[in-house]
């Protein structure tokens, strides 16, 4: 959310309120993938402005027309206290917290909480695409280049290397920095096609995406 | 200061209120959202003028004609233009000087027809000459809804949160001409003193001359000096003059050329802070309403202008109340007034206009703070 982007007005019933920038164009792609108009994607500032950005959307003058409210962030080293920290921004939103992630609390704006890659695993979007390019020849070199490298840090190396549970970014940059445009971001990747949204690893959040 | 307002039945507002309210008050919306509508009723609570020349300078600044006493005129001022539901307007807070909370309420009714022929009276007036409502009537009633017709309004000043109905002030007013009809004291119920800046018709050299030559009388000139040097510190000082060549009365400054400036010459900015300036210091404990703060002021200077407005307003204990629709007038008055250590002076409220019925949304510092480095729209 951020400077570069024009000013956040709610324009749509459904809203999908994402960590940035690079998750918003991910999640672009794929509702085209749904085929899905009517939901409006949201950047919030970061994942841990989630909790400070919420309530001020809540507040805004378009959001009377809002019926449902699904948000989606990384487990990183916790996803209980993932799905916390979101419910905490939806109690200070004066909205209805779920009892459990990619579960809808029914309401006037039913709400879902999404935690990546899912409910019960530490890491974040990039594990869930790991599990979608595991078709790809290149992704095998790639896991193997960083699994490769965090070892040797480890055992030698007073540079401290990626955590476990952001090690799965760490593929993901790397696996991208083998296409024709290496620098490209996850949300650029996904808007050109890297990734095949029909794969299963997707099907749960697609689920979800799909009920709002 | 006052805490709490309560607006009921007033232009586009069945029922809104301001919570919490603070020193500097700044009221953001979408148009016809009732920011200028919540500055109206506050300037009928607290009234800085005769109400009849009130009600007619409020819709003459809506464009909308004043000189008629058609029924249409009255039941402009009321929600939906239902007459029938009274207008409310309350607001708590603590008087000047005083540690009392107190609450002020103003009910306004419709005078039809039928009350003028049920004998409703009207006070005497300070002159003797006590008006008829019959000048206003038609020569003949034909059916019962003639007699629903709204031929004036009825101002019930509640200044004591009394239930004695004698501490109650009944203000009729059945004309919208000038010196016409609503005779009471305005003294009585000038509960505070108020100034209403609107957005248009911003430069009144007439009023502005006799505020003026009011501090010129009290040396308080210099407080309006400084506020304009804030904007220009070319200004050395100020001259009300009347010339030859300009037979009104206009206001020049002195920027060390050798020839004065016309102050018009300078700006609308300097206009708009010269109006600004002028209605503080003139209303020393009391409200200044201002609407569309930002007309005329480059977006640079609002800074300077929230900066000097607070520092104002605590010197000479003014409320202010100020519409917006500028993004950078948000930001700044945020950026201006909130940085500052130990003031919490600034209030932000977004009305919202629903379904036909309007609300007002309070931000705090911290939500505007994330608003502005979110982007994400407040207005």
């Amino acid at each position: 959310m951020s400077s570069h982007d024009k000013k956040i007005v709610i324009e749509k019933s459904k809203l999908l309120i994402v960590e940035g920038n690079h998750e918003k164009e991910f999640f672009e792609a794929m509702l085209s993938y749904l085929k899905l108009t009517d939901i409006q994607i949201i950047p919030a500032g970061g994942k841990t402005l989630i909790l400070r950005d919420l309530p001020v959307l809540a507040k805004s003058a378009g959001f009377g027309i809002v019926t449902s409210i699904a948000v989606v962030r990384d487990a990183d080293d916790n996803p209980n206290r993932a799905f916390q920290s979101v419910c905490e921004a939806l109690k200070k939103s004066e909205l209805l917290v779920p009892d459990r992630p990619y579960e809808f609390v029914p309401d006037k704006v039913k709400v879902a909480v999404a935690i990546l890659p899912n409910p019960d695993e530490k890491g974040s979007l990039e594990d869930l695409l790991l599990k979608a390019s595991v078709n790809d020849p290149l992704i095998i070199p790639t896991n193997e280049f960083i699994d490769n490298a965090v070892s040797t840090l480890y055992t030698g190396s007073p540079r401290p290397g990626p955590a476990p549970h952001k090690q799965g970014k760490a593929k993901i940059h790397a696996f991208l920095a083998t296409f024709d445009e290496p620098d490209r971001d996850l949300g650029k990747a996904a808007k050109n096609k890297v990734w095949d949204f029909s794969h299963s690893a997707f099907s749960t959040i697609q689920s979800l995406i799909t009920q709002l | 200061m006052i805490e709490k307002v309560a607006i009921q039945n007033y232009r586009c507002h069945k029922s809104v209120s301001l919570e919490g309210l603070g020193r500097i008050n700044l009221l953001v919306g979408k148009n016809n959202s009732g920011k200028t509508a919540a500055l109206e009723a506050l300037s009928l609570l607290f009234p800085l003028m005769p109400i009849p020349d009130l009600l007619a300078a409020l819709n003459a600044l809506r464009g909308y004609p004043s000189g008629s006493n058609s029924s249409e005129i009255w039941s402009s001022f009321f929600y939906n233009w239902e007459s029938e539901n009274a207008i409310v307007v309350e607001a708590e807070g603590f008087a000047r000087h005083e540690a009392k909370h107190e609450k002020y309420n103003l009910r306004i009714s419709p005078i039809t027809v039928s009350d003028a022929q049920n004998g409703f009276r009207y006070p005497v007036s300070p002159t003797g000459n006590e008006p008829t409502l019959q000048t206003s009537l038609p020569a003949v009633v034909e059916n019962t809804d003639s007699l629903k017709q709204v031929s004036g309004l009825n101002f019930i000043y509640d200044l004591k949160d009394s239930t004695d109905p004698k501490q109650k002030i009944n203000v009729p007013v059945i004309s919208l001409a000038p010196n016409q009809g609503g005779f009471a004291d305005l003294q009585s119920i000038k509960k505070l003193p108020a100034a209403f800046l609107p957005s248009r018709g911003i430069h009144n050299p007439q009023s502005e001359a006799l505020r003026y030559s009011k501090l010129e009388i009290e040396r308080r000139t210099g407080e309006v000096l400084s506020v304009l040097q804030t904007l220009d510190p070319r200004i050395k000082n100020l001259h009300l003059l009347a010339t030859e060549k300009e037979p009104r009365i206009g206001f020049y400054a002195d920027i060390g050329d050798p020839h004065l400036m016309p102050l018009a010459l300078m700006g609308d900015g300097m206009l708009r802070i010269l109006s600004i300036a002028l209605s503080m210091a003139t209303t020393r404990g009391g409200l200044v309403l201002v609407d569309e703060i930002e007309s005329g002021l480059y977006y640079s200077s609002l800074p300077k202008v929230w900066s000097m407005l607070s520092q104002t307003a605590r010197k000479l204990d003014i409320q202010v109340f100020a519409t917006t629709h500028s993004e950078e007038c948000i930001r700044s008055a945020h950026n201006a007034l909130t940085n500052i250590e130990n003031l919490n002076d600034l209030r932000i409220y977004r009305f919202d206009l629903i379904d036909g019925h309007t609300r007002a949304v309070y931000y705090s510092p911290e939500e505007i703070s994330a608003a502005i480095e979110t982007d994400i729209e407040v207005r």
